[in-house]
C-alpha cells in the first residue's frame, strides 16, 4: 500500500535579493533556522537559471517548481515522488490571479503591507498540503466577508 | 490597494525600512529593534486587541525573516478568544504559523478550537478548521473528530469542504480513526457543491491508497463525475482559463489511475472518458497539457488499451518535440511511462533523447537520466550504464548520487551481459560512490562471484579467477574506499589460489598492504584483511612472516581483531587444523555446527567417570523457575523472616566471612571489644527483613566454610548475614570460567556446555 504523501511542502513568496515576504509551510516542521536556510538555498538555486529553461528544479527532497512576477519569486516545494509538476505551475499562477484580483493589480507591496490577507487568501487555497480550492470566488468569498464585517 | 488603513504609522515604518534595507546587516539590526519594542509593548498590563493584531503581524515579520519571536506566542493564543473575528482569525493565524503538533502550547488552542468548532458563525467554523488541520496531533484526535464529523452536514459549503480536510488530516495520523464513517464519507463524494466533492478526493485517495477494493464499486461514479465536468456542467467560474475544474480532474484522473492499475474490469470502465479528457483539455495551453499529462500517466498504468495507447504517444511526441521546455520536460516524464507498457515508442524518439541528455538545462538532463533507466533492457545496457556512471563522476549533489548509484546497481544486477562487465561495473561504482553503497550491496556481489566461482569448471570466464586478478591490481591505487577494500579481501582470500598470475605469498603481501594502511579505529577493513590472508597462509610457505604481521595486532583495541589474531596465531600451531578450518574453495559448501558439541560426549563420559565433577550452571536453575512458576506476581506481601526464607538462601553462594566478621578482620579493636553489640548494633537497626536478627535454629544452616575456624565468629550466629552478592568462586566450588575456550585443554574439572556466543562466531567465521 502506498503511503499518502502530502503534494506540498511550502509556499515562498522571495524577492530577488533573498528577502521572504511571505512563507507557508505544510507537513514536517522546520525551526525558524532551517527554514531560513532552506529559503535561501532554494532563491539562490531559482535565481541562477536562466529564463528560457523549465521551471522545475530538483532539490534535495523536494521538487521546486517556480515562477517570476516582476520582482517576486513565487516558488512552491513539492514531494520529491510528486509527477504532475506543471499542475503546480499553474496553480501558482491562478494563485498570482486571485490575489490580483483581490488587490486589484497586485505587487510586492501589496503583499508587505497586507500580508495577513495575503496568508488568508492561500489559507484557502492549499490545506494539508493539496490545492484544496481553484475557483477564485470561493476562495475570496471568506476573506471579502471577514473585510466586510469591518476591522479588516 | 498598498498601504493597510488599520495600522499603526510603526507598522508602515517597520514594512518600509524592510524594504528599502540594503543588507542583510541592516535588516537584522531593523528587526532587532523590532522585537526589542514588540516585547515591551506586547507585556503591558492592558492591549488593546486591535493593538495586539498588529504586533502579533509585526511578530510574524520577525520570524519570517529569520529571528526567534516565542515572546510573542502566547499573545498569539490569547488572540484566538478575544476581539473581533478579524482579530481572533490573525491570532489563529500566527499560531498556524509559529506552533506546531508537539509544541507545548498547543494544548491552550483546544478548548478555543472546541468552542469555535460549535459557533454558530460559520467563520469561526472555518477559521477553526483551518487550524485543525494544521496544528492538531494525534492525542487530540478524539477531542475533536466528533465535532468535525457533525460538520460533515453543515449548512455552508466552504465548512464542509474543510471539514473533510480536516478529516484527512485524522486519517494521516491514525488510519483508524475513519472506521465508523466509510460509508459517510464516499457519499461526500455526491455533495451538491463540486468544490466539497473535490476535497473529500484527497481523502478518498488516501485511503484507496492503503486498501482500494474498498472503492472500487465506485469506479462508476468517479467515471461519473468525470465527465460531467469535462461536459461544463459546472458552475462557470470552477473554469480556469476554459477549462473546467483542471485540478480536480487532476485529482480525478490519479484516483482511476490508482484504481484502474492491473484490474481489467475497472479499467475498460475508463477508456471512454479518458479519451474524452484528453480530446478536451487539448485546447493549446499549460493547464490543458498538464491534465493531458496527467492522462497519459494514467492510460500507461491501468490495463492497457491500445487506441488510449497510440493517443497518449502522440501527444507525448508533441511534448518531447516542443520547443518549450516545461513541455519537454513533462514528454520525457510521459515517455517513461509509456516505454514502461511497450518499449517500442523509445526508438521513435531516441534522437531527442540523445539531445535532452546534453542539454543545458540540468533538471532535463536529470529526468531524461530517469527516462533511460526505465528503457534500458539487455541490449543497450552498457551504453546507459555508461552515461550514468559518466553522471555520476561529475555530480556533487549527494541525493543525485545516491539515486545513481542506486540504479547502475540495479541495472547491473538485473542486465549484466557478462560476468567481467558485472564486475567492472561494480568495482567502478564502488570506486566512485562506495560510500553511497548500501551494504546488502555488497554482500549480493560476493554471492554473485562466488555462485559464479562454483558453478564454473572450466577455466575460461574464469569470474573468480578474472576478479582475483583484477583486484590485485586495483590494489596499487593508493587510496580505496572501504568498501572495496573488504570486497577485495574477501575476493582474494576465497579466491586467491585460482589466479594463474599471481601466487598466493604475491597476493598475501599484497593483503599485507591493505592491513597496514592507516585505518580508522572502528574500521573493520583490517580484520576483513587478516582473515584473508589467514586463508591463504598455509598455500605457500611463508607463514613465519604472515604471523610476524598478523602478531603486531593481537593487542588491537579492536576486540574483532584482537580474537582473529590470537585464532590464527593458535590455528598456526597446527597446520591440519587450520586446513581443515580454513579449506580452500569450499564457500558453497554447507557448514554442520553440532551445537552440543556431540563429538565431545565420549570425552566427558570418559572424564566423569574418573571423577570429574560435571559443570552445574549458576544463575536460574530449577529450584527457581519452580518458584517463578509458582508466584509469577507477587500479589501478597512478603513473608516475614522465617525457614521459607532461609530454604532459598541454603542455596546459594555464601561468602567466607560474614560481614560482621569481616569488620572483625579489618578493625580488630573495635570488633575484639564490642564484637557482638557492634553487630548486634549495626544490624538490629536495620528494620528489613534482610537485616533483622536471625532466629538462632535458622543460623545453624548457613554453610560455615571450613577455613574460618574463629570462635567469635559462631558466637555471632545470632545475627543475620545479610544477602550479599557472592565474592569471586572459590576454587572447590568447580565454578568455571565461562569464557574458557572450547580447545583448551586444562586440568579443571570438565564441563559440558552450550556453546558460548563466542564460540558460535568461531564456527561462523569461516563461513
Amino acid at each position: 500500500a502506498k503511503r499518502s504523501r502530502m503534494t506540498i511542502k511550502f509556499v515562498l513568496m522571495v524577492n530577488k535579493q533573498g528577502q521572504t515576504r511571505l512563507a507557508q509551510y505544510f507537513g514536517e516542521f522546520l525551526s525558524i533556522k532551517e527554514r531560513e536556510a532552506l529559503e535561501n538555498e532554494v532563491i539562490r538555486k531559482c535565481l541562477k537559471r536562466s529564463e528560457n529553461l523549465c521551471s522545475f528544479v530538483e532539490h534535495r527532497m523536494y521538487k521546486l517548481i517556480y515562477r517570476r512576477y516582476a520582482s517576486l519569486f513565487f516558488i512552491v516545494g513539492v514531494d520529491g515522488s510528486y509527477n504532475n509538476e506543471l499542475s503546480v505551475l499553474e496553480f501558482i499562477h491562478n494563485m498570482v490571479e486571485t490575489l490580483d484580483k483581490y488587490f486589484k493589480n497586485v505587487c510586492e507591496l501589496d503583499i508587505m503591507f497586507n500580508i495577513e490577507k495575503a496568508h488568508f487568501i492561500l489559507e484557502e487555497m492549499v490545506m494539508n498540503g493539496e490545492i484544496v480550492e481553484g475557483n477564485k470566488s470561493n476562495v475570496l468569498a471568506p476573506v471579502l466577508l471577514l473585510d466586510k464585517m469591518g476591522n479588516a | 490597494m498598498a498601504a493597510n488603513a488599520n495600522m499603526s504609522k510603526d507598522f508602515f515604518e517597520l514594512v518600509k525600512s524592510i524594504g528599502e534595507s540594503k543588507s542583510k546587516q541592516e535588516e537584522d539590526k531593523i528587526i532587532a529593534r523590532e522585537m526589542h519594542v514588540l516585547k515591551v509593548k506586547m507585556a503591558a498590563k492592558v492591549v488593546h486587541s486591535r493593538k495586539m493584531k498588529e504586533y502579533l503581524i509585526r511578530m510574524i515579520y520577525v520570524e519570517m525573516l529569520g529571528h526567534d519571536a516565542a515572546f510573542g506566542y502566547i499573545h498569539a493564543i490569547k488572540m484566538t478568544h478575544s476581539g473581533t473575528l478579524a482579530e481572533r482569525r490573525v491570532g489563529y493565524m500566527c499560531c498556524g504559523l509559529c506552533l506546531h503538533q508537539d509544541h507545548e502550547l498547543m494544548l491552550l488552542l483546544v478548548g478555543g478550537l472546541q468552542t469555535d468548532l460549535q459557533s454558530d458563525n460559520h467563520l469561526e467554523a472555518a477559521t477553526a478548521l483551518i487550524v485543525v488541520s494544521k496544528l492538531t496531533s494525534r492525542d487530540t484526535i478524539p477531542a475533536i473528530l466528533p465535532l468535525i464529523i457533525k460538520l460533515l452536514d453543515h449548512p455552508q459549503a466552504n465548512v464542509r469542504k474543510k471539514a473533510v480536510m480536516a478529516i484527512q488530516r485524522f486519517y494521516r495520523l491514525d488510519p483508524s480513526c475513519v472506521e465508523s464513517i466509510v460509508e459517510k464519507i464516499k457519499r461526500i463524494l455526491c455533495d451538491k457543491n463540486p468544490s466539497v466533492m473535490g476535497a473529500s478526493l484527497y481523502l478518498i485517495g488516501d485511503m484507496i491508497g492503503t486498501d482500494a477494493s474498498v472503492f472500487k464499486d465506485l469506479v462508476p461514479s468517479f467515471v461519473s463525475i468525470l465527465k460531467q465536468i469535462t461536459e461544463h456542467r459546472l458552475p462557470r467560474d470552477y473554469d480556469y482559463h476554459r477549462l473546467p475544474a483542471p485540478w480536480i480532474q487532476i485529482k480525478l484522473l490519479q484516483i482511476l489511475h490508482q484504481l484502474g492499475n492491473a484490474d481489467k474490469n475497472a479499467s475498460e470502465g475508463m477508456y471512454e472518458v479518458l479519451h474524452e479528457v484528453m480530446r478536451r483539455a487539448d485546447i493549446g495551453i499549460s493547464i490543458g497539457y498538464a491534465t493531458i499529462y496527467e492522462c497519459v500517466r494514467t492510460v500507461t498504468s491501468i490495463y492497457p488499451n491500445s487506441t488510449l495507447l497510440e493517443e497518449a504517444a502522440k501527444c507525448t511526441s508533441r511534448f518531447i518535440t516542443s520547443e518549450n521546455h516545461n513541455l519537454k520536460y513533462i514528454g520525457i516524464n510521459a515517455l517513461a511511462s509509456i516505454v514502461q507498457v511497450d518499449p517500442r515508442y523509445a526508438a521513435e524518439h531516441q534522437l531527442i533523447v540523445i539531445e535532452c541528455l546534453e542539454d543545458s538545462d540540468e533538471t532535463l538532463r536529470r529526468k531524461t537520466l530517469d527516462l533511460l533507466f526505465r528503457m534500458t533492457n539487455p541490449q543497450n545496457v552498457t551504453v546507459i550504464v555508461g552515461k550514468l556512471h559518466a553522471f555520476l563522476k561529475s555530480s556533487v549533489d549527494v541525493y543525485l548520487r545516491t539515486e545513481l548509484v542506486s540504479k547502475i546497481i540495479q541495472l547491473a544486477e538485473r542486465y549484466a551481459p557478462d560476468n567481467a562487465w558485472y564486475i567492472q561495473t561494480m568495482n567502478e561504482v564502488f570506486e566512485v560512490g562506495g560510500d553511497l553503497v548500501r551494504p546488502e550491496v555488497v554482500h549480493n556481489v560476493l554471492r554473485m562471484i562466488a555462485e559464479g566461482a562454483a558453478e564454473e569448471d572450466s577455466d575460461e570466464d574464469n569470474i573468480g579467477q578474472y576478479a582475483v586478478d583484477t583486484y590485485v591490481e586495483l590494489l596499487d591505487k593508493p587510496v580505496l574506499p572501504d568498501v572495496m577494500l573488504r570486497v577485495i579481501s574477501w575476493v582474494l582470500g576465497e579466491f586467491g589460489h585460482k589466479s594463474k598470475a599471481w601466487t598466493p605469498w604475491d597476493i598475501s603481501q599484497r593483503l599485507f598492504g591493505v592491513i597496514e594502511r592507516p585505518h580508522e579505529e572502528t574500521s573493520d577493513v583490517r580484520s576483513w584483511a587478516i582473515t584473508a590472508v589467514m586463508k591463504l597462509s598455509h598455500l605457500h610457505n611463508h607463514i613465519g612472516e604472515v604471523c610476524s604481521v598478523v602478531e603486531r595486532y593481537r593487542t588491537s583495541v579492536s576486540s574483532d581483531l584482537q580474537q582473529r589474531t590470537h585464532e590464527f596465531l593458535e590455528l598456526v600451531k597446527d597446520i591440519r587444523t587450520m586446513k581443515a578450518v580454513l579449506p580452500a574453495d569450499s564457500f558453497t559448501e554447507e557448514l554442520d555446527i553440532d551445537s552440543n558439541l556431540g563429538f565431545l560426549d565420549e570425552y566427558v563420559a570418559t572424564a566423569s567417570d574418573h571423577g570429574a565433577k560435571l559443570y552445574e550452571e549458576q544463575g536460574f536453575d530449577d529450584a527457581d523457575m519452580l518458584l517463578v512458576a509458582e508466584k509469577p506476581i507477587a500479589v501478597t506481601p512478603y513473608p516475614k523472616w522465617d525457614q521459607t526464607r532461609v530454604a532459598m538462601t541454603d542455596e546459594l553462594e555464601v561468602p567466607t566471612e560474614t560481614y560482621s566478621a569481616r569488620m572483625h578482620h579489618k578493625n580488630p579493636a573495635a570488633a575484639s571489644s564490642s564484637s557482638s553489640e557492634f553487630s548486634a548494633g549495626n544490624l538490629a537497626s536495620v528494620d528489613g527483613p534482610w537485616g533483622r536478627k536471625q532466629p538462632a535454629a535458622a543460623s545453624n544452616d548457613f554453610h560455615q566454610p571450613k577455613s574460618t575456624s574463629d570462635p567469635s565468629l559462631h558466637s555471632q550466629n545470632q545475627v543475620s548475614a545479610p544477602y550479599q552478592i557472592p565474592e569471586s568462586p572459590q576454587p572447590q566450588r568447580n565454578r568455571v570460567d565461562s569464557a574458557a575456550s572450547v580447545d583448551s585443554v586444562d586440568d579443571s574439572p570438565v564441563m559440558k556446555k552450550r556453546p558460548t556466543k563466542r564460540e558460535q562466531m568461531l564456527s561462523g567465521m569461516f563461513a
